[in-house]
């Protein structure tokens, strides 16, 4: 799982401009708005009179916007329900059929079922939602115009701005009750396709109990579980696709217990039903329902501190460096080498006792990845440890440094693996200037380590010639989990959001033009939407004049160019009057205004929060709030554009 | 001014500005005028040209005009649903795009434009709740109006079952909802029968009676003439007769005289002893034209002489008035 999205709302705000881009296009937008205007009404009665006219209309907003009344609104919005109710019962109809056809193809099975199920639940409810979406604010309006129904409408003292709003307010509620009603039985749908139990394919006898000497199996493995005493040679019964293993493992208090392996994205409690009477051995167990595979962490990831980075590397020599490049250009992560001073140093802030379930054991996700460039010891995955400090200033002499012992683990790559940090730390090291170094210190981890919520962590990787990839996201403490289905509601407020911006885009069109038209436009603005992250990817790349910057293939024109003529990327255009109207075209022209009208539309892509649910982790609050504050935004623009529109339309013209 | 209906508000209550306005006058244009353009902005139709009107409080007033005359353009101008091209046209001394004006205006298109799921009692429902009508008087409303109009029997069904006629009814209800001061009515016996055309007339005459100002157009004269204290003529755009019902369709140039009890000698002798005669004179007047005849007479000649106002009424030519 990649998370990008570290913002705050005010980062958001103010730091990448979201603020500023709003004023922006609201102004563009409002002088284009006046320009058009007067420049139509010119045509029709004269600069003096459009003039009047404009201003009458501006004005006319003011009494318009403070003389709605609740009761029209929601009159216009009950009756935009009403009208929709046998569209929201077939689309209803067609998400249950979609369902019971999924049933056949998605099973509990696979690495991580969950993971299956969130991204078809998710992609059917948004793909559904928005068409409904579409359908519904599309044709409404235009409907009413040409069936005459308005006329019995505006010839009461209905204000544009109700017949507007009252719309969207109705086609918002139906849209919410279905979205509503689509993510609740999809949960439960979900929660019914991966929930499964087991049973032991046989009894466990004792001499099915494998001993775990100095770490291994009898037969050379590494048992699933560190803490494992012994591990069963029998398996469950295969259920879901995937069958289970079980260790006797040793507790802290010197107890001991039985717990299943993590297979396919979870595990089950066990319960011993009857024992060895000699040995104690479990013979019979009983299994729960799986754990594990539907949770959302709340992960603590590192931050920027003043000047310095959340995350920062230092090469062999221990100098600042960007990271190794292992040749995976498309890696994600950043590469230190092992057996040297290379490490990686995570900033953390806001680390407070209160914040954590159980203070106590501090759990610290990892999700790193490795690179080899030998096999090394095939039993043994690539070592690694970490290292835990305060942050003191480089100019205070007066606070010690305080450090812990490192701590060595063992990587697992291509899963989340939790360290469990114990909040008494043992041989901890303070140093302060002028004093000897103590040493064999017991550090408090929130008092010593993190006095003030502060703390470095620094990962080194211990195999030489090995090399450890990490990312800003892909070392995190985790705080604890929060309920999967409120996470899920989150995830669902997601595709509300990108609902409402559609409603709104829709009824803003169908204001003005015909309901196909008005269907094709709105369709076309989110697929623009969607793609705007790529559009102003592939604008800052063509138009960087970093030579090593420029993507193969130039803009939309060069792009259409090659495609007709079969014409290889790399290949260079033939010199020319053609190539350089091309260039002129998408450099001057297509990218940037592609670009500019990119800030224009929300990123619909953002809207989707799925990933987080399907890999887990608790959907943040300023990033839900970032999206539910496009669509707010999005929709209030729109509404206003809607507003002018339809109070400037000779309705019985059309 | 008239009052505000009982149901409005007291916050929604009209506040007269204008220092101009005559309460007794509650329709006035000058010289409205609508030209119908293309997309390119190039006039295709001038449908209305220059008209002047007064129409005041309390008269029942008929448009009458063949189809393409500029009835509905007017009254869609009134009703804000077209911007003039020019001139002006004012409601109760407000500009027709002024919404608050429509708090006293009730409407009944040529067609019932309504919503057909809705059912009798939603449809009058929705449209109390557009007057911001609180839900008791809404009631109270709709259960009347669906009783006077005779549909009681099916308020509860969706409008897509009615027949037109039944739809007419509804569309009548729904344009009483406000118990409005000025009524404007499209064809109002257009799809009715014979009974639900006295019951129309009757309603109006009723309306008239509690002082509320009444235009129609129509295309059924018998029915203009049976209520309409004035009407207005138009033809291809322009205004082209404008007065009283009974002026207008009034002989000029022609007497008739009723008597009693004569002989039969002096019947034969009437033309000369009619001074001297014992007999009791009851009335002398002008025999009346029918409005059908004086409609077709204006068309005719509105044909052959295109341009040309009050050109009946000039009292030169077939004699009328």
């Amino acid at each position: 799982m990649v998370v990008e999205e570290f913002r705050s709302v005010s980062d958001w705000l103010l730091t990448d401009g979201a603020l500023l881009t709003f004023v922006f296009v609201t102004v563009i937008c409002a002088v284009s708005g006046l320009l058009l205007g007067f420049i139509v009404s010119s045509f029709r009665h004269g600069p003096s009179e459009a003039f009047f006219a404009v201003s009458q209309t501006v004005f006319q907003a003011v009494p318009d916007l403070v003389g709605m009344r609740f009761r029209r609104v929601w009159a216009i919005a009950r009756l935009a329900i009403k009208e929709n109710f046998r569209l929201f019962v077939v689309t209803l109809a067609i998400f249950v059929a979609a369902l019971a056809v999924a049933g056949w193809f998605i099973g509990g099975g696979g690495k991580n079922p969950e993971r299956s199920y969130v991204a078809f639940l998710f992609f059917a409810a948004q793909i559904l939602v928005s068409i409904f979406a579409v359908l519904v604010s599309a044709f409404s309006l235009p409907n009413d115009i040409l069936s005459k129904t308005i006329y019995t409408v505006v010839t009461k003292p209905v204000r544009a701005s109700e017949i507007v709003v009252g719309r969207f307010v109705g086609f918002a509620v139906i849209g919410t009750v279905l979205l509503a009603i689509v993510g609740g039985l999809s949960y439960v749908f979900m929660v019914r396709g991966i929930d499964h139990t087991h049973e032991l394919s046989e009894e466990i006898t004792v001499d099915k109990w494998l001993p775990i000497v100095d770490g291994f199996t009898p037969d050379g493995r590494r048992p699933f579980d560190p803490r494992a005493v012994f591990e069963s040679s029998v398996f469950t019964t295969r259920n879901n696709d995937h069958v289970h293993r079980l260790a006797i493992v040793q507790l802290p208090d010197g107890a001991f217990d039985v717990v299943a392996d993590e297979t396919a994205g979870h595990t089950h409690s066990v319960k011993v039903v009857e024992s060895d009477p000699v040995t104690q051995h479990p013979k019979m167990v009983r299994f729960g329902p799986p754990q594990g595979n539907l949770r959302a962490r709340l992960p603590i990831y590192s931050s920027p501190r003043g000047d310095l980075a959340a995350l920062s590397l230092t090469d062999e020599k221990g100098t600042d460096t960007q990271g190794v490049n292992v040749g995976e250009v498309w890696d994600y992560h950043k590469y230190i080498q092992g057996g040297t001073q290379s490490t990686a140093t995570f900033r953390f802030s806001g680390l407070t006792a209160a914040k954590f379930s159980n203070a106590d054991q501090v759990n610290l996700d990892l999700n790193l990845a490795v690179f080899r460039t030998h096999i090394g010891d095939v039993r043994r995955r690539i070592e690694a440890e970490i290292e835990l400090r305060n942050v003191v200033d480089v100019a205070d002499t007066a606070t010690a440094q305080v450090k812990s012992v490192k701590i060595p683990f063992e990587t697992e790559e291509f899963k989340v693996q939790t360290l469990t940090i114990s909040r008494k730390q043992k041989n901890g090291t303070i140093r302060a200037v002028g004093q000897p170094d103590r040493t064999n210190q017991e550090l408090d981890f929130f008092e010593d380590l993190a006095p003030n919520g502060e703390l470095d962590l620094i990962v080194r990787c211990i195999d030489q010639k090995q090399y450890l990839g990490v990312a800003r996201a892909s070392v995190y403490f985790h705080a604890g989990d929060t309920s999967f289905g409120w996470n899920y509601i989150r995830g669902f407020l997601g595709i509300w959001a990108q609902m409402l911006a559609i409603i709104a885009l829709s009824i803003a069109l169908s204001t003005f033009l015909k309901g196909p038209v008005v269907l094709i436009s709105a369709v076309g603005v989110v697929v623009f939407g969607y793609s705007a992250n790529f559009i102003v990817f592939v604008a800052n790349s063509v138009l960087s004049t970093d030579r090593l910057a420029n993507m193969w293939g130039g803009g939309p024109a060069e792009a259409l160019y090659r495609l007709v003529t079969q014409m290889n990327l790399q290949h260079p255009l033939p010199p020319g009057l053609g190539t350089q109207m091309l260039t002129f075209v998408d450099k001057q022209l297509l990218l940037p205004g592609l670009k500019s009208l990119s800030f224009a539309v929300p990123r619909f892509e953002n809207f989707n929060l799925a990933n987080y649910l399907a890999y887990g982790y608790t959907i943040d609050n300023h990033l839900l709030m970032i999206n539910l504050l496009t669509a707010f935004t999005f929709a209030a623009g729109m509404m206003v554009i809607g507003y002018f529109c339809f109070k400037t339309r000779e309705i019985a013209a059309a | 001014m008239a009052s505000a209906t009982s149901t409005a508000p007291a916050g929604a209550k009209l506040v007269q500005t204008n220092v101009d306005y005559d309460p007794n006058i509650v329709i006035e244009t000058q010289n409205l005028t609508k030209i119908y353009s293309d997309f390119w902005g190039r006039s295709k139709v001038r449908a209305l040209k220059g008209l002047d009107l007064e129409i005041r409080k309390g008269e029942v007033f008929g448009l009458l005009g063949p189809n393409g005359s500029g009835k509905s353009t007017t009254i869609k101008l009134l009703l804000g649903l077209l911007f003039p091209s020019s001139g002006r046209a004012t409601i109760f001394g407000k500009p027709t795009t002024d919404v608050s004006k429509n708090e006293r205006i009730g409407y009944l298109p040529e067609e019932s434009y309504l919503y057909r799921f809705l059912t009798a009692e939603e449809t009058l429902d929705f449209y109390g709740r557009l007057f911001d009508m609180p839900s008791e008087v809404r009631r109270e409303r709709a259960a009347k109006l669906i009783e006077k109009v005779g549909l009681k029997w099916a308020r509860r069904r969706p409008l897509r079952e009615y027949s037109k006629g039944m739809t007419r009814r509804i569309g009548l209800a729904q344009a009483l909802i406000n118990d409005p001061d000025l009524v404007l009515l499209d064809e109002p016996t257009s799809g009715l029968d014979p009974l639900g055309t006295r019951e129309m007339k009757d309603l109006i005459i009723e309306l008239k009676e509690q002082g509320k100002t009444v235009v129609m157009c129509s295309h059924l004269l018998a029915d203009v003439q049976d209520v309409c204290d004035r009407i207005a003529i138009l033809y291809q755009g322009e205004l082209k007769e404008l007065g009283r019902v009974d002026e207008l369709l009034e002989v000029t140039n022609q007497q008739q005289i009723r008597v009693e009890g004569l002989t039969k000698d002096a019947q034969a002798k009437i033309s000369e002893i009619l001074a001297q005669s014992g007999g009791k004179m009851l009335d002398v007047s002008s025999p009346k034209n029918t409005l059908e005849n004086l409609f077709l007479d204006i068309i005719r000649e509105s044909q052959t002489r295109p341009g040309a106002r009050g050109i009946i009424g000039s009292g030169d030519d077939n004699g009328t008035r």
